[in-house]
């Protein structure tokens, strides 16, 4: 078939970079997944007498402040981080994609009323929007995750209107009417089968943007509260001893880059193994 | 034919307009007239050829008498159902119609599997339809277009052009619909491809008493399929009649002009047909006959009133002071 030989054919970056991407997104999953039952050290438990410690055999990424083991806070703060991405991209997905379909289906005025919102939530810086939002409902993850879903639905709503407007134009759709099937049914079982792969694409890419999102909401101390471990709040303790403690600051940014990273990765990859143009050229 | 049963197609002084861009932000909203108030009836069992170049209103008329489309003005009746009376009517008149389009690359879904396509149509249908029932009637529709029934496992891309076209062309039977209207149906596929395609639709025209509307710009095509023809210029029907009769012997100038315009072997002739079809397209003549302009014909009055589509003899009209 063809996705295979496109798969196959194109042995160089773009395929590399799946390949990495997906090992790296991965890995991440499979930390978050064995945080959940066990790490080193229970990541909220202080212990004065091993504060500040580089990395050693005990710590492997040596200690905090309190004492607190580095590795087994990182472990459990990508609970964190894919609870909020996960959320806040589902909202983004809920919402955006069906009034993306709505916009691409009706034309007219629900149209131009979804994308001028969109172009109006635009017009706000994302932290700047996650910001006001948190302050007005409070400091949390919760909070957080609202922040940062919002901001996707029309991200969503976009990209699904970009993308369904020219399988609306072609001819299986007009088919699709002869028989008899009103619009709504059409952009459930044509339009939105022939744009899966974007939205697949995108939503690798927002749930990128959401932990980092979600990192420097924690980094403000709007996202995650104490005691609850989280990367953005790690990098925050941790900035006034950049100094004595350069490790404090250089795991949970690593972790936070990596994560991001992979997940880009994976999405430029799946989108050159999914877009029919770089296909048939490869082929 | 009984005479009071109405005819399968009946359209009435159909007009259809389309906006043109406004050319300056105040400026007055301009019209394309792509219909001028086009009348053609089609009688169960008798196929119709509707033809003419590009741009002339073929796929406009197409897509109102499948409902897809509304008039600006005038009546369109499919069945003895107004497609104007409300959703209602036009699903009802829906049983009784299927499309067949021209880009069988195009009028497939190419993420559901055959099979799941050619049932589609059966969706608008009263009554529920068991899967047994549906996979029974998808089984016998590709058999009856001479296709395999384990091909409707599979997916578009599988496929061959003239196979799609096939498929696409089971997927307007499988309703038993008395009309397929067939919008360039051959046109998209090879010349050997096109002579099967062609002959599965006269049989199934013999078979199962399906009439076609068979729209197209090659006129060898329309020749071989349908009974009656109906001649487009511009938006206007400019000549109708038997098939044969038209043929052989034209009545509108602009007939023979598309008849001169089919590929001919003989170079000298050839030479002669491109003269005339190189002709540029003027603007439309504000009054006169649409035609005048580019008729070899032309005469004084032609330019002063437009010729209404008039009897040239039993069963053929032209729109034409001076037939041929």
């Amino acid at each position: 078939m063809s996705t295979d030989a496109a798969a196959a054919g194109a042995g160089s970056g773009a395929s590399a970079g799946l390949v990495i991407g997906l090992a790296m997104t991965a890995t991440f999953l499979a930390v978050a997944l064995v945080a959940l039952a066990w790490t080193p050290y229970d990541p909220v438990a202080m212990n004065m007498a091993d504060r500040l410690q580089g990395p050693s055999r005990a710590h492997w990424l040596g200690t905090d402040l309190y004492g607190r083991d580095v590795l087994s806070m990182i472990m459990a703060g990508s609970h964190n981080s894919v609870l909020v991405a996960l959320v806040a991209v589902g909202i983004g997905i809920g919402i955006g994609v069906p009034l993306g379909s709505m916009a691409a289906a009706t034309r007219g005025l629900a149209d131009e009323a979804i994308m001028r919102f969109a172009d109006f939530t635009f017009a706000f810086p994302f932290i700047l929007s996650a910001v006001m939002i948190t302050a007005l409902l409070g400091p949390g993850s919760v909070n957080a995750i609202i922040a940062i879903g919002i901001f996707n639905i029309p991200v969503f709503a976009r990209v699904t209107r970009g993308a369904s407007l020219p399988v609306w134009r072609r001819d299986f759709i007009l088919a699709a009417r002869a028989a008899g099937k009103g619009r709504a049914r059409i952009a459930v079982e044509h339009v939105l089968p022939n744009i899966a792969a974007v939205l697949i694409v995108q939503a690798t890419i927002q749930f990128a943007l959401a932990i980092l999102g979600e990192a420097a909401l924690s980094y403000l101390g709007l996202g995650a509260q104490p005691p609850a471990p989280s990367w953005g709040k790690m990098l925050n303790e941790a900035q006034t001893l950049v100094a004595v403690a350069p490790h404090l600051v250089v795991f949970p940014g690593l972790a936070i880059v990596l994560t991001v990273l992979g997940l880009n990765l994976l999405g430029d990859g799946l989108r050159d193994l999914l877009d029919p143009r770089l296909r048939t050229r490869v082929g | 034919m009984t005479p009071d049963m109405p005819p399968l197609v009946r359209a009435q002084n159909v007009v259809r307009d389309f906006a043109l861009p406004r050319r300056s932000l105040l400026g007055p909203g301009r019209v394309f007239r792509a219909l001028h108030g086009v009348s053609l009836s089609i009688e169960r069992g008798e196929s119709v050829g509707l033809i003419g170049e590009s741009g002339s209103g073929k796929s406009t008329f197409a897509r109102l008498v499948m409902g897809l489309d509304r008039p600006t003005a005038g009546r369109i009746e499919v069945a003895g159902v107004d497609l104007g009376a409300g959703r209602a009517a036009l699903a009802a008149a829906r049983r009784h119609m299927q499309m067949v389009f021209q880009d069988p690359y195009g009028s497939l879904d190419p993420r559901r599997t055959v099979g799941w396509s050619i049932a589609e149509p059966l969706a608008a249908l009263p009554g529920p339809s068991s899967r047994a029932e549906r996979r029974r009637l998808v089984t016998e529709t590709l058999e009856a277009v001479g296709l395999e029934p384990e091909h409707a496992a599979r997916y578009p891309h599988e496929f061959s052009g003239g196979q799609r076209q096939r498929i696409a062309i089971a997927r307007a039977l499988i309703t038993a619909p008395d009309l397929i209207v067939a919008d360039e149906p051959v046109s998209a596929l090879d010349v050997s491809v096109q002579a099967q395609v062609l002959r599965l639709m006269r049989q199934l025209e013999e078979a199962r008493g399906v009439t076609f509307l068979f729209i197209s710009h090659d006129l060898s095509v329309v020749r071989n399929v349908t009974r009656r023809v109906a001649v487009m210029y511009q938006g206007r029907i400019v000549e109708t009649g038997p098939t044969d009769a038209v043929f052989a012997a034209p009545a509108h100038p602009y007939t023979s002009l598309l008849m001169s315009a089919v590929p001919l072997p003989d170079p000298a002739r050839r030479r002669k047909a491109r003269h005339a079809r190189t002709e540029a397209r003027p603007e439309l003549p504000r009054g006169g006959c649409p035609f005048a302009p580019r008729c070899p014909r032309v005469q004084a009055d032609c330019r002063e009133a437009e010729p209404p589509l008039a009897p040239v003899e039993a069963g053929r009209q032209a729109a034409c002071f001076h037939p041929l």
